[in-house]
């Protein structure tokens, strides 16, 4: 069964175009609104970071910006390559974050130590997960269903390195 | 467009893997601590007898260097009545046999990595650097923190065994993670010798007892619980002493020598005696002090060794006498953390020989010889939180590691005298302060004379709430690189450390003497 919107004959071609462009705006704000939480956060936390070690402060300085210009980025073109590249971006720091969280940063002086996760860290990653979510929705369907399958692969294969041992 | 069922529960997983995995590791600690065992049903204060750690025996000795094996292996300790708990010890005990040197006899010590590879809670990659706390070690064998052991590999420690006669220990030192591996049991006693400390008639033998003390707290199935309340530090509700909680001791009506040593991750304790007779202070952490002191309270931080003979002579059979902890503040107090260790006076004394204090103990103890008159250079270490982290002087360990090891805060020639003015701001917490290689003499705390039983030679010392010290030292015999920090190692891990170099062109604490890989050849 599907959930999917289904546009009917007796809707008129150009309502339907009306109500696809409304329906692709909201969520472009959607997933604006999302990537400049998560941008907010990253900034934020950019210069503790900074002092740790330099290529911690510029990862979240970068991871930052990005998000951050990604904003008016899916408002303005919400074309299939940037939703493409905000999905694989947002994939990439999540990655990031559970290898962080679980074998540590896999560089600088704090290598191999895992770090705490925190109410607002897995609160921003909620966001970048729910943003991955927005995004998809925004792709075509055999697009979408390629993403889907390589996001549950991905996912899988955390879950077995976990049981395995191999991912602390 | 909408998402389809089979797309939702796809993100889902995919979600799950996000946040389930990096939540797990804080979710294991708040259940464990949920599952914290109830007071209830921890052992009675004194109802466990006390045991001493067991005296290590050389696997080989040659004319002037003993050869010990020790393998860092996890085990089930019987700690709490009735429940097995994992400990992580030096040949799978907690505290580690005891080494006893003598001085002038080198000591060669093979510590095999054999832990687990991951921490089983923190779920940390496991990797040791074993320092022997108080000893003048070449930089190489000094447990520097990024000079690590991981596991399935081994490393030989040598020891020269110069000092005088003093109370020492070995512990964890991984650079990040000294205070999970040391709070699982990587620690242990080792007991410096030498013919003065011999010829003095105080309490030998079966009547000097090493008493180490640490908090822990447990699971309601025995398993060792570590919360670091957000990198300030590990207090535990069950104090042990020498691996048993509260235990009771008995003793005969004589004069016993205790080597007390703190062996706690956070906990500072102020001991005093229930029946309110004072200690007599011979020893300190570099070992007799030129003459004892006597008090009745001793304010005793994370690391600090006291020396203190007690002298249950006046009491009839049947007296108990607890050793009890005041609780200085910025600590958390729990039901019995009030108490340490009982000790029920038997019997009359079956030996009468070295039963004495005498009033003259090391008077010429270089340390405590060292005049201001003689210093080269003067230095302030400001202890203190800033920007979220724990600092020395505002810098890191991470800054050293940033800096590629370079990053020095003192810089003093070989055989330099300097003071350095140790001082803390803040009213929230304290730092036991832990200068690597040297020992030093406390100048003053506060503009005051220090306290009577800091009156000998010191390689740490209690910075207090709102404290200023001044320490006077002589750097070396070692040129190099070496390490000062605050012995509350959760703040070490997070990384109020920092390091000092003596003189130039020492031996490189890491690429001198690397760990290597098992199989090893034979000590």
């Amino acid at each position: 069964m599907s959930t999917a919107l289904r546009p009917t004959s007796a809707v008129p071609p150009a309502a339907r175009a009306r109500l696809h462009g409304s329906e692709t705006r909201r969520r472009a704000a959607a997933a604006a609104a999302l990537s400049l939480a998560a941008a907010w956060v990253h900034l934020a936390y950019a210069a503790p970071h900074l002092r740790q070690w330099w290529a911690y402060g510029a990862f979240f300085l970068a991871t930052g910006a990005g998000q951050a210009l990604f904003a008016p980025l899916i408002l303005r073109r919400p074309r299939p390559w940037v939703i493409a590249a905000g999905v694989a971006g947002n994939v990439a720091i999540i990655a990031m974050y559970v290898v962080s969280r679980t074998y540590g940063p896999p560089l600088g002086p704090h290598a191999r130590v895992p770090e705490v996760a925190g109410p607002i860290d897995l609160a921003t990653t909620a966001a970048e997960v729910c943003l991955v979510g927005v995004l998809l929705t925004m792709m075509a369907p055999p697009a979408r269903r390629w993403v889907a399958n390589l996001l549950v692969a991905f996912a899988v294969l955390l879950w077995a390195l976990r049981l395995m041992g191999r991912l602390p | 467009m909408q998402l389809r069922r089979r797309e939702l529960l796809k993100l889902g997983v995919f979600g799950s893997a996000a946040l389930l995995l990096p939540a797990e590791r804080v979710a294991r600690t708040e259940l464990a601590l949920k599952n914290r065992i109830a007071a209830s049903r921890l052992p009675a204060p004194f109802s466990v007898p006390l045991t001493v750690p067991p005296v290590l025996t050389p696997v080989r000795s040659t004319a002037d260097t003993d050869f010990y094996a020790i393998t860092q292996q996890a085990a089930a300790a019987d700690i709490l009545p009735g429940l097995k708990t994992t400990i992580w010890g030096y040949n799978g005990i907690t505290p580690g046999p005891t080494i006893v040197a003598s001085r002038g006899r080198r000591a060669v010590v093979r510590h095999v990595n054999a832990l687990p590879r991951v921490h089983p809670t923190l779920r940390y990659t496991v990797w040791t650097s074993t320092h022997l706390h108080g000893s003048a070690s070449l930089p190489q064998f000094d447990g520097y923190a990024s000079d690590i052991t991981n596991v399935g590999q081994f490393k030989d420690y040598e020891y020269p065994n110069v000092q005088e006669a003093r109370t020492i220990w070995y512990h964890d030192h991984g650079v990040h993670i000294t205070a999970p591996n040391a709070y699982m049991g990587l620690a242990g006693l080792y007991l410096i010798e030498d013919d003065l400390e011999r010829s003095l008639p105080i309490p030998h033998g079966r009547y000097d007892v090493p008493l180490a003390i640490k908090d822990a707290l447990f699971t309601n199935t025995g398993e060792l619980i570590f919360d670091d309340n957000g990198a300030s530090g590990m207090f535990g509700d069950v104090i042990l002493v020498n691996g048993k909680p509260w235990p009771a001791m008995p003793v005969e009506r004589r004069k016993y020598r205790f080597r007390i040593l703190n062996a706690s991750i956070s906990r500072s304790y102020e001991l005093a005696l229930s029946t309110g007779d004072p200690f007599t202070v011979i020893g300190t952490d570099g070992g007799l002090m030129p003459a004892p002191q006597v008090t009745p309270t001793i304010r005793h931080g994370m690391a600090e060794r006291y020396e203190v003979v007690i002298d249950f002579a006046k009491y009839p059979i049947g007296t108990r006498v607890v050793l009890r902890n005041l609780q200085p503040e910025n600590n958390q107090e729990f039901a019995h953390t009030d108490v340490i260790m009982a000790f029920d006076v038997t019997s009359e004394a079956t030996d009468t020989t070295n039963n004495e204090v005498p009033s003259v103990l090391n008077p010429d103890n270089a340390t405590m010889q060292l005049d201001p008159a003689q210093a080269k250079a003067a230095r302030l270490m400001d202890f203190k939180r800033q920007g979220g982290e724990w600092t020395v002087n505002g810098r890191t360990w991470e800054d050293v590691i940033n800096s590629g090891f370079t990053l020095l805060e003192a810089h003093p020639g070989l055989n330099d005298v300097e003071i350095w003015t140790i001082r803390n701001n803040s009213n929230g917490w304290f730092h036991p302060v832990h200068i690597h290689l040297v020992d030093f003499k406390i100048l003053d705390r506060n503009g005051s004379a220090p306290a009577p039983y800091e009156r000998g030679p010191k390689d740490v010392v209690y910075l207090g709430e709102g404290e200023t010290v001044r320490l006077i030292m002589k750097f070396g015999p070692n040129l190099g690189r070496y390490m000062m920090h605050c012995h509350n190692l959760v703040h070490e891990d997070h990384d109020m450390m920092v390091q000092f170099e003596v003189g130039t062109g020492g031996p490189d604490p890491i690429t001198a003497a690397p760990a290597r890989n098992l199989p090893a050849p034979s000590l």
